[in-house]
């Protein structure tokens, strides 16, 4: 039998290429046999125009820098406090007892549940939004570093062990290079999450952004805008997950994506 | 192969209230290679722990005069360290760089694999793993080494080659080794001494010496018997037709110090 050769980096632009253009081309297809009213369902040419008006005017640009800048304040917060948390859960099953059940209870709350709190407690701008990030987000790091934690196997720990590897050596030698692997796994899924709360978020608790681009595209019934925002959003989280996906290519973790 | 490198007296450990091993005597002397087998879950590893020093013995004691490496029946590699970052794990007490890397290359030389220093372990076969973990364990100035099953999952012929390699590699730098296995052949073709261990709670049925000359053939009569003995202490059903008779004088002697009975 022939063997599956790996998909070379060209082979894998042009499908990918190949198949966005045929979504294009669907969308123009149903746009032209206007099975949705035109008001209902923008053409692929109106919503090119509307990107460049956006383009021109700059606000798309500023919505960007916007919504960039909540996602990398909330999420950078959940990853800097989750990851050590996740390895206190991990190690002592004293604090894995006292926390679990706190961290399941909050991990199940939608982080849409939080918006009333958020704007309370923090009005309308970049902190609710920010908050509601860090609330999506830092429970399931949390989570995902305690079960990469528990998947280390022990033998990696009896080596540590019969080699003097002790403490914070211990900790930064051994620990974090093992779970590294399936924390990076978590931190392009989170990153994903961190993606979708911020439009539903912006939307309600924002005054710039894309979410609230899209939100005021929609009052303005400039569904042509809608779109642009949606396709910007979509963009920059494929741009932002493949940035992540660079993690996964460092030498040293490079081992845990081999099987 | 006088000094005694390694010295268990009346071990006995116990888990939970259950008795695992039961008043284990053994010594093993530099450059000695000593195979320990038993029936599954008879608890060979617990006193493979115990020998290293990971749990201290219920009764009884284990000296160790030097350091005790292990090699494990998992993949005991770190996969995010090159071969030259594990193997240097074993050369952490070394301060000084230049004799550090001078050893490290003698190590590489000595398992083989000076090409491969750069390269991580999902990038080299199972047995090339099997002889990095080997020379991060004669690293330094070790002076016991504990394997644990170390070629049980490897193939059969990688298995064949790589106790043709522990025996060679063994012969340029000796040390008293403890061998666990469950491949009554492995015993036979490695130790210079076999211990039969019982069923749980574990202890000596019987040992025996070998002194044939390495590489050993394993159809050899003498090896045979060996095996035959082994099994015939396991309980094990056995078709060996031996031709000749055991030579307890030569290639086996001392065969089976029965272990004393127990009350």
């Amino acid at each position: 039998m022939k063997s599956e050769q790996p998909t070379s980096y060209t082979k894998a632009f042009l499908l990918s290429t190949a198949c966005g253009l045929a979504a294009v081309g669907l969308w123009s297809l149903l746009s032209f046999l206007e099975l949705f009213p035109r008001s209902a369902f923008p053409s692929p040419r109106s919503v090119a125009v509307g990107l460049g008006e956006e383009f021109r005017t700059g606000r798309l640009a500023d919505d960007l820098v916007a919504s960039l800048f909540r996602v990398a304040a909330g999420y950078t917060l959940a990853v800097v406090l989750s990851i050590p948390l996740g390895l206190a859960l991990g190690h002592r099953p004293g604090v894995r007892a006292a926390l679990l059940p706190a961290v399941n209870f909050f991990r199940s709350l939608s982080p849409l549940a939080w918006i009333p709190f958020a704007i309370l407690w923090f009005g309308i701008g970049d902190l609710p939004v920010v908050f509601l990030i860090f609330m999506a987000t830092f429970f399931p790091l949390v989570l995902a570093t305690l079960a990469a934690v528990a998947n280390v196997p022990a033998v990696y720990f009896q080596v540590a062990h019969e080699y003097g590897f002790r403490g914070v050596e211990l900790l930064t030698r051994i620990t974090l290079p093992a779970i590294m692997p399936q924390v990076i796994t978590a931190l392009r899924v989170t990153g994903g999450m961190a993606w979708l709360v911020l439009v539903a978020a912006e939307m309600i608790a924002g005054r710039d952004g894309l979410g609230f681009a899209i939100w005021d595209a929609r009052n303005g019934l400039r569904l042509d805008l809608l779109v642009c925002g949606m396709v910007v959003i979509g963009l920059t989280g494929v741009i932002l997950d493949w940035l992540l996906s660079l993690l996964a290519k460092l030498p040293g973790v490079r081992w845990g994506y081999e099987h | 192969m006088n000094i005694k490198t390694l010295v268990v007296r009346d071990v006995s450990h116990s888990f939970g209230g259950a008795l695992v091993l039961d008043r284990i005597t053994l010594e093993v002397a530099s450059g000695e290679v000593v195979a320990l087998i038993g029936p599954s879950g008879c608890g060979k590893t617990t006193l493979l722990r115990l020998l290293s020093g990971f749990y201290g013995p219920g009764l009884g004691s284990v000296e160790r005069h030097g350091s005790t490496r292990m090699i494990y029946q998992q993949d005991g590699l770190l996969p995010w360290l090159t071969v030259a970052g594990n193997i240097s794990l074993g050369l952490r007490h070394v301060t000084d760089a230049a004799t550090r890397a001078e050893q490290l290359a003698r190590l590489l030389k000595l398992i083989r694999l000076q090409g491969f220093a750069r390269l991580y372990p999902h990038q080299l076969s199972g047995g090339m793993r099997q002889r990095v973990e080997l020379a991060r364990a004669l690293a330094g100035d070790t002076n016991v080494l504990l394997m644990d099953e170390p070629f049980s999952s490897l193939d059969y012929q990688t298995r064949a080659r790589m106790r043709h390699e522990l025996t060679r590699v063994l012969a340029l730098r000796p040390v008293a080794v403890v061998l666990v296995t469950h491949d009554i052949e492995e015993a036979v073709l490695l130790a210079d001494r076999v211990v039969v261990l019982s069923e749980r709670p574990a202890r000596i049925l019987c040992e025996l010496r070998l002194d044939a000359e390495h590489p050993r053939d394993v159809t050899s009569t003498p090896l045979r018997a060996a095996m035959k003995s082994i099994l015939k202490h396991l309980a094990l059903p056995h078709d060996f037709d031996v031709d000749a008779p055991m030579d307890e004088g030569d290639a086996i002697s001392g065969v089976e110090r029965e272990a004393e009975a127990r009350p």
